[in-house]
This record gives C-alpha cells, structure tokens and sequence, in this order.
C-alpha cells in the first residue's frame, strides 16, 4: 500500500516535471542587422535573439507580415531604432495588440542626433542613421546593456561587462584605420554620398560630406534634377562619391559617366546574414573604402 | 389606295443638354468635401512646438558647428564609459589614460586632427567623497575658438546654485566663447555660468522618438 502510494507519488511528480517545460531563456526581437550584432555580443547565450523580418527584406519600404506579427507575441522585449528606420515593427507591436504590454528598448534613446550634411537645399533634418558608425553605435551598446540588465538583473553585470568589451572592440578597429591616415596631410577631401546615411561613420573621421544626391531618403532624383547634381558635382570639386553597396543605382554610373568622378561603396549594415560579427565585419569594409577614398584623394593631390 | 395620309406636324424645342446642373451638383460637392477635409485638418493638428533652450544652455544640434557637434557626441558616448571606470576603479581616469583606452575626444588621431586639436586637462574638485571630476579641453590652433568642459558628477546631486532641476544625469557638458578660459573651481550651474560656460543640450533620440511616437510609447 505505502509502495503503491510511493510510486503513484513518484509518478505524479514525473508527470508534473513533464508538463512544465524546461525554463526558457529570454527572447529579444530585434529590428535591424546592427541590433542583432549588439545584442548577440552582450546577451551571449543568455538570451536568445530573434531578427523580426527575415534576412533581404529592405527595412526602408519593408510591409509587416502576419508571421511578423505572431513573433512579436513570443517575445520578451525588443530593440528598435526608433527614429525612422524601423516603422513595420510598431506596426507589427500594434498590430498584435502590444503597445504598452512588450518592454521596446530605443537604441537612441541617449544619442546625440547631427542633421543631414551636405543637403544641396541646406536644410536641417535629423539623421537617423546612427548604427552606420563607430561612436554613436558604442552609445547605443551602453544603453541597450543597460536596459537588458534592468530588465534581467540576474545578468546585469555579465551585459554590462560584455558591453564595454563590444564597444573596446570597435574602438580598437577604428583606431587601426585612424592609423592608417595618420601621416596624410590635412587635405581638403569632398565627398558626395547618395544618400545621407554616412555622416555619423565621417563624423568619427573628422570630415564632413559635401553633398547629398537623393532628395530624400529612397527617392530617386528626377532627370532635371540630376543634370543641376551633376553641375554641383562639378562645381564643388568632389573627390570621390559613395554609394550603396547593396541597392546600386543606375543614376550613380550617368554622374560617373558625366563627371568622370570615381565610385566608391559603402555599406549601410542592414542586409545580409544576421550574425554576431556582421556589424563589424560591414564596418571594417566601411572603415577600409573610407581610408583608400582619403588615401587616393591625397595621392590625386600630390600628383601621383 | 390613293388615299394621302395626312400628318399632324407638331414641333418640340429640345434644349441641348448642356449639364449645368450636374456642373452645380459638383461644384458643391467639391465645395463641401474641402470645408470638411479643412475643418477636420484644422481639428486635428496640433502645432509644431518650437524647440528653444534656455539663454544658460545651447543646443548642439542647431548652435553647434560640425567639429564642436563631432567632439560633443565624442564626450556624450565616452562619459559612460568614464563613468564605469570610476565604478569599477573607484578613481578617475587620467587623460592619458582615456587616450590609451582610444576615447574619443581625448585620443590624438586624425579626427582629433580636424576637429581642432584639443588638448585636455583634468581637474578633480577636492569635496569629502570626491566624486566630481572635470575635464577641460582648449583648441589647439589658431581656428577654432571655444573650450568644452565635461563634468563628471558620479550621481552627485548638486545641492547649490543650480539654474536646472535638482537632479542631474551623472555628467554634463558645457562650452565656454573663449580658446583658454580659467578652469573653474566649483561645478554648480551658478558657478559655471557666472564664469561665462553655457551648458550643451542633446537632440537626443528619445526627444524625437516622443515627437513622433507620443508619450504612450516610454
């Protein structure tokens, strides 16, 4: 009889144990390729991380899908942008009845925003391109380590450290690219970028972009407006243009064509695999078509 | 057979159709919806808030120029970093210290180059827990003028002559007209603005996440 009871108790904590699923890590959702990076780096295995929309997807003109929005249910907080380059996922949050119910960390929350340089109408428009950088990305790693570890105190101090580590890191590859244009010459350099998601990344460099095709932000400048881009071009003395490396457009080889101008890419960090090296592998090719522009630009100077 | 049918000829004027009443019904219909659409639009715009600081402050994003933009963002992403070290060492960095760890401003590469070439010096204010340090940074050449100052407060609240609100983040920045001001002695608002320093405001992203998102989202 005490055997019977002895075992049907066994038993019954057996079936208990079986019902309740073993204790899950946290799931951050992330919004764009740079916040998977940053959060893989201070989480580790603590947490796992989940891309909301899948890798190829353009962010910029990127509609929710209902497999979107089912995600946001099984997550425990998310990273977004915040500023603009993110709307499908306050979309996705509003849509599945969130808003207010699942913990958003804002990256930018403590970033200092600098306007769009080089705007050829001169306005002064917030950029939101803040991942595309060393400094105002580093930023962004303290405030999303810090709000993980609030929100998980258990491993408060583990973010903390592997945060400051992350951004160590970075700031070690942009002084191995500093080092490389140390002994150039302080030389006047002209840039024209497509659009304006660069400036943070020339902000660290101490340069400035001297003009900003696209009228705005994914839209592609018409005929007459290209021909006035063309002679502005021409008339600033711009060395080097920039432009995507993932969206190349056609209109970029009729300026090559007209103002014989050499093309340079860079990369705006938000396509490809989700990895925890991704952000630094599209930084060091930013950091390495960046210093060869200035390298080249002082070469061209000195005649060589 | 021969017989002639005879017919009744009537005539009927029949004006053309020239649709001035289709023409009216859509003037007014026209009318209509742009009294509505400007009612509702009137109804639910609200006005752009102008953003202006105060005269003591100045905001970085449209006051600043690019090179004193570049070296405020520098010191607003480093005082974290400052900020932990002292957590960690319970001690301030040195200059030299900061540049080695590769923080910007205070490491002398080529962006330290363009932006003015400013030289740093510490100061740690002597109170009883020692938790406040001031950074002070002079340009270099004969360019650039003014002088920023980065005080590190280690959540000290201040508890005299602040013009602000009583409770301060951990550090503040500040910039002063002048290429080589005085270093100054105390670090409260009153103090630092009698000596000729305004502080620097942010356009941080929560502002404009809050502009465009509402309140609801924070």
């Amino acid at each position: 009889m005490i055997r019977k009871l002895l075992y049907s108790i066994v038993f019954g904590l057996f079936m208990v144990s079986a019902a309740c699923p073993a204790e899950d890590i946290p799931r951050i959702g992330v919004t764009l390729h740079p916040y998977y990076s940053f959060v893989k780096a201070i989480v580790g295995d603590t947490a796992e991380v989940v891309p909301l929309i899948g890798e190829g997807f353009n962010p910029h003109n990127y509609r929710p899908q209902p497999e979107d929005i089912k995600k946001c249910m099984t997550l425990d907080v998310m990273v977004v942008n915040g500023i603009g380059h993110d709307e499908f996922a306050f979309e996705s949050i509003e849509a599945a009845n969130l808003k207010g119910k699942l913990p958003l960390i804002f990256a930018n929350k403590d970033v200092s925003l600098i306007p769009v340089s080089g705007h050829l109408d001169g306005k002064k428009v917030v950029n939101p391109h803040t991942f595309v950088s060393v400094t105002a990305s580093v930023r962004q790693v303290y405030t999303i380590a810090k709000e993980l570890g609030e929100l998980f105190p258990e491993n408060a101090s583990l973010y903390r450290k592997n945060g400051r580590k992350y951004a160590a890191r970075l700031r070690r590859m942009k002084a191995e690219y500093m080092e490389r244009i140390a002994d150039l010459p302080d030389l006047d350099f002209r840039c024209a970028t497509i659009h304006g998601g660069y400036d943070y990344l020339f902000q660290d460099f101490g340069l400035q972009v001297t003009a900003v095709i696209e009228p705005g932000h994914g839209l592609k400048p018409a005929a007459s407006q290209l021909a006035r881009i063309i002679d502005e071009i021409k008339r600033l003395g711009v060395n080097v243009i920039f432009t995507e490396m993932a969206f190349p457009d056609k209109y970029v080889d009729t300026i090559h064509e007209e103002t014989g101008i050499r093309i340079r890419h860079l990369s705006h960090l938000t396509n490809g695999e989700y990895t925890e090296e991704g952000f630094e592998k599209g930084l060091r090719a930013n950091l390495e078509a960046l210093t060869n522009a200035l390298v080249d630009a002082k070469t061209a100077k000195q005649g060589g | 057979m021969d017989e002639k049918i005879r017919v009744t000829q009537c005539e009927v004027v029949v004006p053309p159709a020239g649709g001035t009443f289709e023409t009216q019904l859509v003037v007014i219909v026209a009318f209509v919806t742009i009294v509505l659409c400007g009612c509702g639009i009137l109804l639910r715009s609200s006005g752009a808030e102008e953003y202006t600081v105060p005269a003591w402050q100045v905001d970085a994003f449209s006051d600043l120029q690019p090179e004193e933009l570049a070296i405020f963002n520098a010191l607003l992403t480093s005082a974290p970093e400052i900020e932990m070290i002292h957590e960690d060492e319970f001690d301030w960095p040195s200059v030299t210290e900061l540049a080695e760890a590769q923080l910007p401003p205070f490491v002398q590469d080529s962006s330290w180059r363009s932006d003015g070439s400013y030289h740093w010096i510490r100061n740690i204010i002597s109170t009883e827990d020692k938790h406040i340090v001031l950074y002070m940074g002079n340009p270099g050449d004969d360019i650039k003028t003014g002088s920023f100052l980065l005080v590190m407060l280690h959540d000290h609240i201040k508890k005299q002559g602040n013009a602000g609100v009583a409770s301060h983040v951990p550090f503040e920045v500040w910039i002063h007209p002048s290429s080589s001001p005085s270093f100054p002695g105390m670090s409260t608002d009153q103090a630092l603005i009698n000596g000729g320093w305004r502080e620097v405001v942010a356009r941080k992203g929560e502002r404009e996440m809050k502009k465009s998102r509402g309140e609801d989202y924070f």
